[in-house]
């Protein structure tokens, strides 16, 4: 990332610059951080994590409350620890701070109780947050698990998240709105998600094959969360493309840093089911077993493609990085899919220069830019 | 490790590997024109050159281009190279097959919804629970509904559960080396036997590929009515931006150039075209494109 | 690729030879280090591979097996068997080489990086397990070899043995019996290794309990003493020789049945204590077997362990046809195998492996008896001896086997050969030193293939210590003077500055010093970087390490931040620099917010406790996020990686590598799961405790670094151009197994006698210095006559056999074995060397030399060093002579390569979150760039939640008959419209229009039921009447509608984008418009609709305004836009308005460029 700071600091324009990794998996995390740290947005052309979001883990968090004859000091106040606040309720008062909420939980005795157990210790611990009452008789109203009721309060629950708990973000938030994103999209999920949950519910209920409880529904949304939707589109127009390898295709971007390009990890198989005789017959295809049609994720076809169309994005250069060891000193080799580039190699000097304070590109990418000029001309 | 590589050098354009078992047809120039000549005449392939795609919507007249592509992102991308090139993006119409699939089917069948992942894996899990014909305890069979879901995906994208595809799968794994034969068989078996169980019990559609299939039916049933009835500007399809080609949409091409006068083009990526072209006219050689075993 | 390939030669040529001469066989070849056994390995695995697709089988890849044990070796094999491969056809160095094309080669390559059976024996055996996870009991593949994981696991095996009532007893007493000491197994960690060991050896409880049993008979050889006569014999048994009984004419009476007793004591303690741990272990080993299955975690022992099992028909309830098929496949597919470092092979790995191969596969193993240090792995060196001795391996008894040894060494110059052989043939041969264990010992000896060279290849740091022990900080690195350390760096970085460690141009050489242990490390690190020399180590604690166990600390406070109990605990036990403040703290109850507010904080703390307050905030992040990803929270908020307030004395480069080492970690060690901190902190509090079980700190030191420092161990397999051995003086028995609670060695298993019964310890019983028993003194070479010493016979009778060891049989052979291996050790890290090999040695030694006990000497000897020798000395030997150099640098010489230091910017600056830049919209539709551009902060989430952007409007009127039930005003606008464009697209006949025919009632409808499903048919109803009446009468009217009748074309829902660049930010704009005409003289008209249930306002006339404004804007970026267009906005419902733009269209640019610029 600090190349794309370095390019950014010699104008080039966002758009001209796109990161690139065969998975993002492991390295939306760290890619993230590296670009906060730099001081650039980034946006991963992925599909949101959404069991990590706090509007998801609101829902579950209610669904486990409820789920519970005797729920723990923990469990009982998480859905307000992710900001829960009853339907009516106005931005003045909810949702609780989480000094007030963690503070009322120290009052708390350490051990489980029924929920109309917790209620009169609310009413009665003179330490405790009065409107963890509200909470309580919140919760003691709900009704039994049907799917019409499930999804009516966890609609409700949901949407005040969305009208008193995401301002709190936004609050919160770095002006570039990093966070407020991140948890706008998962509460439009959610509100997705509670839909998709009802008739699957109740399909299952029908079936006999889930019993009508909440546990069974914070299982079945973890289920329907797991599936990861399409991508949404991504507002920040300052915010820096970080993409997968696959989603490239076609594109024409300047600058492009495919990040690693590591034997192992580029290219990758996917394991399959199929044993690997048979899925060499079905690729060589003879005689009349070319009418089957060969599944190319059985070779790192798919890859090589990725890697193609990375390579054919880049307007005026691609720079490509990879480790060289792990973290426990183990040699990384370099992709094989880099034998057949000729690439200029930045000496250790130029790449501990451009990690520093002091910051300066590669020459390598200096090049690059100077190329551009040389274009014009 | 940073390493740089400008533009300038196109040092790696033909060099990406070989995907099988290299034949002389790669290496004959040729080889293109002699493909071309076992291919049906609406049907034209490239391996990149993805830029004639934009070339055609800079010299089309009002009709429409459809273009499938099947990985969502890449629709964004050719609006966006369209956009940068000032082109109008509504002379290009985007769907994924199962929508194409799904809009060629007869009225009454445009609306049934398909049951997605989750629920086949629940009902995968059930039909586990029951023991309802799918017997786990097969030596090959795996017991998590995942990866019975897994194998029934793969045979799918292998046979299409084409009749004759399917008895070519079998008489393939039955000359492998043992106990290998044995497992490639049982993975048929079970793959069959979960796509019956499940179409079966629901009364929704499998799955998104079989509107694919349905719609391959429907364009032979209907002589290509149906086609020209859905999308009645559309004078090109073309299928872009593929790493691979399930036997479902083969036989959807097919079906297309079988019964329209539709031209079809295929953009092939370039580490995975050459073998692509080179499979394709072999995967078009079955009859009835879009039958399965299954009794409807 | 090189020119000159490497050609199989002598031994490695005839058992290439042997192996493809044959279709099956054992093929085994003992190998000298150097002598090229990994080039033999990949020759055959890859000429193996070559010709079986050359004889026609499209996947020979899923034929070969190739295994090392070596990580990284490991992961080295396919790239070196694809450079053999390539090689082999270049150079056409075999047969099958000339019927395969280069391409051909190319796509056998890619075959080969899909080989399934290629790796370390923990890879394939994982394979393996995931074929029969499910049927032995798990529900999906479990995680392997997570030391986390498998920590937390008997953790929680160990909670149910303590809590089982019926266990209760016995596991307090065997706490009593064995408390937790610094270095010392406590009772959990003993049944841990009790499992592990009983896996490794397929035995049940009750064989284990007979192996303790043994050993205790074996203690107590003359049973339980009935006198101090026998408790003398006792000592004589050890000893193996009569005692002088003078020595215990001191020992009274009283004192002699004292003992007596107390010994019959230890001895009915001991064995009840034994009785206890089994009955324990027992219940502990069911709960093991089920957790592993519930948890999904297991170690690499379990996975071999569970394969034999699972083959070996001793799990039940398993499905024999799946057994067999399972079997089949893999005696299938495994034709060949091929084992590298053979010897390191344990018991159950061999057991596992050997289901998986039958009597027609070919199988060849390369290994080094002498280079096996692995014993405390449970290593089983002798299956490779009886494999090269027997021909029997892998539970087979091969017809065809061959045996070659390789003794040529392709790795070191001859004089560093002749100097390992001087030092390692006497040593490893020797009765009392190698030769001491149960392996049977020939020393091939090694010959050198490369020349000799002009200069000195051996060298000596020699220097004159000050009178300490050899291992002491005192002798390595004294306060003043030149220890070993610094003498081995003056000789190094001299030598580099002066041309002797460096090649022909001039580059300086590889250097590696190798360690027996990590500890001594620190201090030589210390006195290499002040003679210029930049040093590489990774082996530190990860653990150790300040500020990674800060981050930890706030974890765990973050359980529960608002107790003052953690709040105390992180202020005041915590490195977070908070210590100074625990007055203030404890004024204000622990509590961070009145701190904050009360106190006059220095900017430090003031950062540190803001921080904390937020982390506090954030906690319910926390809850359901990753560990590795909290953490990372951690370390931004509190800006460790940068440290700007220098809270940690940790330098800077290795502190972020640390951190960034932290957060790998765990994620490594959640897999899948999502630890909450405090999850965390039970996961983690055993690391925390014992830094050492952790992993290492990484390396910060780039390529450039001078000198790597590495243990022995991580080094094997491994050499560099010049090594150097540190710390030689140490002594062999130190944390022998008079130092060990419980041993576990091979067939033998101990328990140490129990701790707390009363032995009488300070009576001494000479030659035990800790008299009956005294574990406490673990410093000493023995801890008394009932358990294992590190003495020699003859250093307590002289007259006795000067290679044996006081002590009872059994656990003298253990600690026997044991020794053997630290000579084996030594012959490891001698033969690293290439061209030169360097050890630090005095000039004199404080007392007698200890050739048995310490490697210091017997190098001294080997290289007969006298002390006396300066400049350069000449050492014969049978075969040949050769020179040492001692401190043959020249003095002057001054080494310096302090490379450049760029601090990284992340170890200076902060993470710029709030410095980001602020959000700008990347994507604007015509019909909202209005409210978002009027008011982008009160309009941002609704644009992000893809809510609709209300503009400033008036009240819906109370004579609109609508009810507003189910549908609510936005829902009315979305239908009607709807419902009016799918009209239009369908081309419905005006006069169907005007009489409201039945495709109008069926349209209306089915958008209506699309959008709300449950709405009534009173709302329904009116809702028709209000578009029949203010709606559709208005449209037909209007002039559009005149328009759409007399066009050459209409298009309904055209999208339309472009796209605005302000500064260097690109800002798409998606826009659909509802209507464009055409007509047809080729004018083009574009047409936006609104249904309207209110008056207009001010407002909502310009939000109309510049979306029209905003059509005409991008139909003029359009390449192919020809004459202009006519635009509007049209409005039906409770108003009727055609809205039209005078607006100048660049408006739009100013719009947005104010945006961006706000």
């Amino acid at each position: 990332m600090a190349t794309v700071a370095s390019l950014r600091d010699h104008g080039v324009p966002t758009r001209d610059i796109a990161v690139v990794v065969r998975d993002l998996d492991n390295y939306e995390e760290p890619l993230y951080r590296a670009s906060v740290h730099y001081g650039l947005t980034p946006v991963f052309w992925v599909q949101l994590r959404v069991t990590q979001t706090r509007p998801f883990a609101l829902i579950e968090s209610v669904c486990d409350v409820l789920a519970s004859d005797n729920p723990s000091r923990e469990v009982l106040c998480r859905p307000l620890e992710h900001r829960w606040a009853p339907p009516s309720a106005t931005s003045s008062e909810w949702p609780i701070d989480p000094k007030t909420v963690q503070v009322s939980m120290q009052a708390l005795p350490n051990e489980s109780r029924t929920l109309s157990e917790w209620h009169d210790e609310f009413e009665g611990n003179p330490e405790i947050d009065e409107r963890f009452v509200t909470y309580a008789e919140w919760l003691g109203d709900c009704p039994d698990p049907a799917p019409e009721a499930v999804t009516n309060v966890l609609t409700d629950v949901v949407e005040t998240y969305e009208e008193l708990g995401l301002p709190v973000t936004k609050e919160n938030d770095s002006p570039s709105l990093i966070a407020t994103e991140r948890d706008a999209r998962a509460t439009v999920r959610v509100k997705t998600l509670v839909q998709q949950l009802r008739h699957k519910y109740a399909d299952r209920l029908d079936e006999g094959t889930l019993d009508r409880s909440w546990s069974s529904v914070a299982e079945l949304s973890q289920l329907i969360a797991t599936q990861r939707p399409g991508r949404r589109e991504h507002s920040n127009a300052r915010a820096i493309d970080i993409l997968e390898a696959n989603d490239i295709w076609l594109l024409n971007v300047p600058y492009v840093l495919a990040v690693g390009l590591i034997d192992g990890e580029w290219p990758q198989q996917t394991e399959s089911a199929v044993p690997p005789e048979l899925q060499e017959a079905i690729l060589r295809g003879d005689g009349r077993i070319g009418t089957l049609a060969p599944r190319t994720a059985w070779t790192t076809g798919r890859d090589r493609d990725q890697f193609d169309d990375t390579l054919r994005a880049a307007g005026n250069g691609l720079i490509v990085t990879r480790h060289t060891e792990s973290t426990s000193g183990e040699e990384r080799r370099p992709s094989p899919l880099l034998d057949h580039l000729n690439t200029d190699l930045v000496p250790p000097d130029e790449r501990r220069q451009l990690m520093s304070e002091e910051r300066e590109l590669p020459n390598g990418v200096r090049a690059m830019l100077n190329h551009e000029v040389t274009d014009s001309e | 490790m940073i390493n740089v590589t400008i533009r300038e050098e196109r040092s790696a354009d033909d060099e990406i590997l070989h995907l099988t078992l290299p034949t002389l047809a790669d290496s004959d120039q040729s080889m293109e024109r002699t493909l071309q000549t076992q291919l049906p005449r609406n049907l034209m392939l490239h391996v990149g050159h993805e830029e004639t795609l934009l070339e055609r919507v800079r010299h089309s007249t009002n009709r429409t281009e459809l273009v499938l592509a099947p990985v969502e992102l890449h629709r964004r991308n050719i609006q966006r190279r369209l956009r940068e090139a000032q082109l109008p993006k509504d002379r290009l119409h985007f769907a994924d097959p199962p929508e194409v699939g799904r809009q060629l089917l007869p009225d009454g069948q445009q609306s049934r919804d398909a049951i997605d992942r989750i629920d086949r894996l629940s009902m995968i899990q059930s039909l586990l629970e029951e023991n309802n014909g799918l017997d786990a305890s097969e030596p090959t069979i795996p017991s998590a509904p995942q990866e019975i879901e897994q194998i029934r995906t793969v045979v799918e994208s292998v046979t299409g559960f084409h009749p004759e595809r399917l008895e070519t799968f079998h008489g393939t794994s039955e000359k492998l080396p043992s106990p290998i034969d044995a497992d490639s068989t049982e993975i048929l078996e079970a793959a069959v036997t979960v796509e019956r169980a499940l179409r079966h019990d629901t009364e929704k559609v499998v799955s998104d590929v079989e509107f694919v299939r349905r719609a391959t039916q429907n364009l032979l049933r209907t002589s290509g009515t149906c086609l020209e009835a859905a999308f009645p500007d559309v004078e090109r399809i073309s299928l872009v931006g593929v790493s691979s080609l399930p036997a479902a949409h083969v036989d959807l091409l097919h079906a297309i150039l079988e019964a329209t006068q539709v031209p079809v083009h295929i953009h092939f990526r370039r580490g995975t075209g050459s073998y692509l072209s080179r499979r394709l006219p072999e995967l078009l050689d079955v009859t009835e494109p879009g039958t399965v075993v299954f009794e409807s | 690729m090189s020119d000159d390939p490497i050609r199989l030669q002598n031994a490695q040529r005839d058992i290439r030879d042997a192996y493809f001469d044959h279709d099956s066989g054992l093929y085994t070849l003992n190998c000298v280090p150097g002598a090229g056994k990994s080039e033999v390995t990949d020759h055959i695995s890859a000429e193996d591979i070559l010709r079986r697709y050359v004889a026609g089988d499209p996947t020979p890849e899923q034929r070969v097996a190739a295994i090392s044990f070596n990580r990284s070796e490991a992961e080295n094999i396919i790239p070196d068997i694809c450079t053999r491969l390539r090689e082999i056809v270049e150079h056409d160095l075999v047969p099958a080489a000339s019927q395969i094309s280069d391409s051909e080669v190319e796509y056998l390559s890619q075959r080969v990086r899909q080989a399934p059976f290629v790796g370390t024996i923990d890879s394939i055996l994982r394979d393996v397990l995931s074929e029969i996870a499910s049927d032995i009991g798990f529900e999906e593949m479990p995680v392997v070899g997570n030391t986390a994981r498998q920590k937390y696991l008997h953790k929680a095996c160990y909670r149910v043995v303590q809590e089982d009532p019926d266990l209760a007893q016995r596991v307090e007493r065997l706490e009593d019996a064995y408390p937790t000491g610094e270095y010392d197994d406590d009772v959990s960690e003993m049944l841990e290794t009790a499992v592990t060991y009983c896996r490794d050896r397929r035995i049940s409880t009750e064989r284990f309990h007979y192996n303790l049993e043994q050993t205790v008979e074996d203690v107590y050889a003359e049973g339980r003493p009935g006198s101090f006569s026998d408790v003398v014999a006792a000592v004589e048994h050890c000893v193996g020789a009569d005692i002088d009984e003078t020595v215990y004419e001191d020992i009274g009476d009283d004192e002699r049945n004292r003992i007596c007793d107390a010994d019959s004591r230890l001895h009915d303690n001991w064995r009840a204590r034994i009785d206890d741990f089994c009955t324990v272990l027992e219940k502990y080993r069911s709960t093991y077997r089920q957790t592993i299955r519930d948890r999904g975690v297991v170690s690499h022992t379990d996975v071999a362990y569970l394969i034999d099992a699972y083959f070996d028909d001793r799990l039940g309830n398993v499905d024999d046809a799946h057994r067999a098929r399972i079997r089949k496949r893999y005696q299938t597919r495994i034709q060949s195998l091929i084992i590298d470092e053979a010897q390191d092979v344990s018991s159950i790995q061999h057991a596992a492996l050997s289901h998986l191969v039958t009597s027609s596969a070919r199988v060849f193993g390369a290994g080094d008896l002498l280079q096996s240090v692995y014993l405390w792995r449970h290593a089983e060196p002798t299956l490779f001896e009886t494999a090269t001795d027997d021909g029997e391996y892998l539970g087979i008894d091969w017809d065809i086997h061959e045996h070659r040894t390789a003794k040529t060494t392709y790795r070191c110059v001859p004089d560093v050969a002749s100097a390992i052989n001087e030092i390692s043939e006497a040593a490893l041969t020797d009765p009392a030193r190698g030769n001491l264990g149960v392996l049977d010992v020939r020393y091939p000896g090694l010959k050198a293939d490369r020349d000799s060279t002009d200069e000195s290849n051996v060298h000596i740091a020699a220097f004159d210590p000050i009178a300490s022990d050899p291992d002491s900080y005192a002798w390595v690195n004294p306060v003043e003077g030149r220890g070993e350390a610094t003498t081995l760096a003056t000789l190094l970085s001299k030598g580099l500055a002066d041309g002797t460690f460096t090649d022909e141009n001039d580059d300086p050489l590889g250097i590696t010093v190798l360690f027996r242990w990590s500890s001594k490390m620190d201090v030589y690190e210390e006195a290499f970087e002040e003679l210029g020399l930049s040093v590489r180590n990774a082996s530190e604690d990860l653990f150790g390490c300040s500020v990674v166990n800060v981050v930890l600390d706030v974890c765990e406070w973050l359980v529960a931040p608002a107790d003052p109990e953690r709040t105390r605990t992180l202020v005041t036990e915590s490195n977070l620099g908070l210590g100074s403040l625990a007055d203030n703290f404890e004024t204000h109850h622990w509590n961070i917010d009145a701190v904050l507010h009360d106190c006059d904080l220095s900017d430090p703390h003031q950062h540190t406790i803001d921080g904390l307050a937020e982390l506090r905030d954030r906690r319910d992040g926390f809850l359901s996020r990753p560990a590795g990803t909290y953490a990372e929270d951690i370390i931004e908020t509190l800006a460790l990686r940068a440290d700007p307030y220098g809270c940690f004395d940790v330098d800077p480069a290795q502190r972020v590598a640390n951190l960034d080492a932290l957060v790998e970690t765990l994620d490594e060690w959640e897999v899948d799961e999502n630890f909450t901190p405090h999850e965390l902190t039970e996961l983690i509090g055993p690391f925390q405790e014992n830094p050492y079980m952790g992993p290492n700190q990484p390396s910060t030191a780039d390529m450039s670094h001078d000198v790597e420092f590495r243990t022995i161990h991580d080094a094997k397999g491994d050499q560099d151009d010049v090594v150097a051995i540190a710390n030689p003086g140490f002594s062999l028995w130190k944390h022998g197994p008079q130092a060990q609670r419980f041993i576990t060695q091979g067939n033998i298993a101990g328990l140490a006698p129990p701790t707390n019964t009363d032995t009488l310890s300070d009576i001494a019983l000479p030659p035990f210095v800790n008299g009956l028993y005294d574990p406490e003194d673990t410093w000493d070479r023995d801890v008394g006559l009932r358990w294992a010493t590190g003495h020699w016979c003859d250093d307590v009778t002289e007259s006795m056999d000067s290679t044996s060891l006081v002590g009872p049989d059994c656990l003298n052979r253990v600690a026997a074995n044991e020794r053997a291996e630290a000579w084996r050790l030594l012959y490891v890290s001698l033969t690293r060397a290439k061209d030169h090999l360097v050890v630090p040695l005095p000039r004199s030694l404080p007392g007698e030399p200890r050739p048995r006990n310490r490697w210091l000497d017997t190098i001294r000897d080997g290289l007969n060093f006298t002390g006396e020798q300066t400049g350069s000395y000449t050492v014969d030997t049978e075969t040949r002579a050769f020179d040492i150099g001692v401190n043959d640098v020249a003095l002057r010489a001054t080494w310096t390569n302090t490379p450049t230091t760029h601090g990284d910017d992340v170890a200076v600056n902060p993470p710029r979150r709030t410095g980001l830049d602020p959000w700008v919209p990347r994507f604007i539709n015509p019909s909202t760039m209005y409210p978002l551009t009027d008011d982008p902060d009160g309009q941002v989430l609704n644009h992000l939640l893809g809510n609709a952007l209300h503009t400033e409007a008036n009240d819906v009127p109370d004579d609109v008959p609508l009810q507003f039930d189910r549908l609510g005003p936005d829902d009315v606008g979305f239908c009607l419209h709807e419902v009016l464009t799918t009209l239009v697209e369908r081309e419905v006949p005006e006069p169907t229009l005007r009489s409201l025919g039945d495709e109008v009632r069926r349209v209306f409808d089915d958008v209506v039921d699309d959008h709300a499903p449950r709405i009534d048919d009173d709302e329904r109803d009116g809702l028709f009447t209000f578009f029949r009446e203010d709606v559709l009468d208005d449209f037909l009217a209007s002039d559009l509608w005149n328009r759409i009748q007399r066009a050459e074309r209409v298009t309904v829902e055209r999208p339309i984008d472009g796209l605005v660049t302000v500064d260097d930010v690109e800002i798409e704009i998606h826009g659909t418009s509802d209507f464009v005409v055409e007509s047809p003289s080729g004018e083009q008209y574009v047409a936006d609709l609104k249904i309207t249930l209110t008056d207009q306002t001010p407002e909502t006339r310009r939000r109309y305004e510049l979306q029209v404004t905003a059509y005409s804007y991008l139909f003029e970026q359009r390449e192919s836009s020809e004459s202009p267009v006519k635009r509007t906005v049209e409005t039906f419902g409770v108003e009727r308005d055609t809205i039209e733009s005078s607006w100048p269209s660049n408006i739009v640019e100013q719009r947005l460029a104010a945006l961006v610029r706000q």
